[in-house]
């Protein structure tokens, strides 16, 4: 726990780094090179009647997720320390973001990086719990 | 000078760090559970649907605790005097003997 909130610490550390590295006309996210992504909130709603908001910890989810671009796979890992993985089934790279689209277990998701700040969104839907994440993502 | 060092630390620290940890994970991990539609939805779900029920408990256990005082609320106690007219009014209907009306009239004294 201690060392995701030194990841966290750091990754929000090199965001800025990065951010102040790099011209105002290049893009921190290219939508061809591997990502980290940290979820800083989640808005999500049940059964189409109550909507909670809160921090990934507000609901014991993995903060972090990676995204491989080569082997079209973003990864996480569980609390138990076990892998898990979502196939990237559609990757597009537009000009102002990355998108990229999957499925798996009745439940569709969209994610879009902002390619200039790196932040993203990432809404789900599935017959029973819709949510939307919201954080920043930094190229590996 | 110091903190854009200590910044430049942390910098390599993560872009170090971090890839390591997701880099050591098989990069066909075709047998591992799902992620979005797995972990993060049944998470998302599970805890969502114990917050309902238990707010929904908190709100019946406060309806239960806001009913009490009313359940209660019984009659207030007759004084002597209304038990006396009550048993004046008895009397004069016809409803108790004059034996039947100073049996309970004395009662109702004793009871003072």
């Amino acid at each position: 726990m201690r060392i995701v909130h030194h990841l966290a610490g750091a990754a929000a550390l090199a965001a800025l780094i990065g951010a102040a590295g790099v011209s105002a006309e290049d893009p921190v996210i290219t939508g061809k090179k591997d990502l980290i992504c940290a979820s800083q909130d989640i808005m999500a709603c049940i059964d189409g009647a109550v909507c909670m908001q809160g921090k990934p910890s507000t609901f014991d989810m993995p903060t972090f997720m990676f995204i491989d671009i080569k082997t079209k796979v973003i990864r996480g890992v569980d609390e138990d320390g076990s892998t898990v993985t979502s196939p990237i089934k559609t990757h597009e790279v537009t000009e102002q973001s990355a998108i990229m689209q999957g499925y798996e277990n009745h439940r569709g998701w969209t994610l879009a990086i902002d390619k200039m700040a790196g932040s993203f969104t990432l809404s789900s839907t599935g017959p029973d719990v819709n949510f939307m994440l919201m954080g920043a993502c930094t190229q590996l | 000078m110091s903190l854009k060092k200590t910044l430049l630390t942390y910098s390599i620290a993560v872009l170090t760090a971090a890839p390591a940890v997701f880099l050591a994970m098989p990069a066909r991990a075709d047998n591992a559970g799902a992620f979005i539609g797995g972990v993060v939805a049944a998470r998302i779900g599970s805890n969502m649907r114990a917050r309902t029920q238990a707010e929904q408990q908190q709100a019946y256990y406060a309806q239960q605790q806001a009913a009490q005082p009313v359940q209660q609320a019984a009659p207030a106690q007759k004084t002597t005097q209304q038990k006396l007219d009550e048993l004046d009014k008895l009397a004069a209907g016809g409803y108790i003997t004059p034996d039947e009306y100073k049996a309970k009239k004395q009662q109702i004294l004793n009871s003072m």
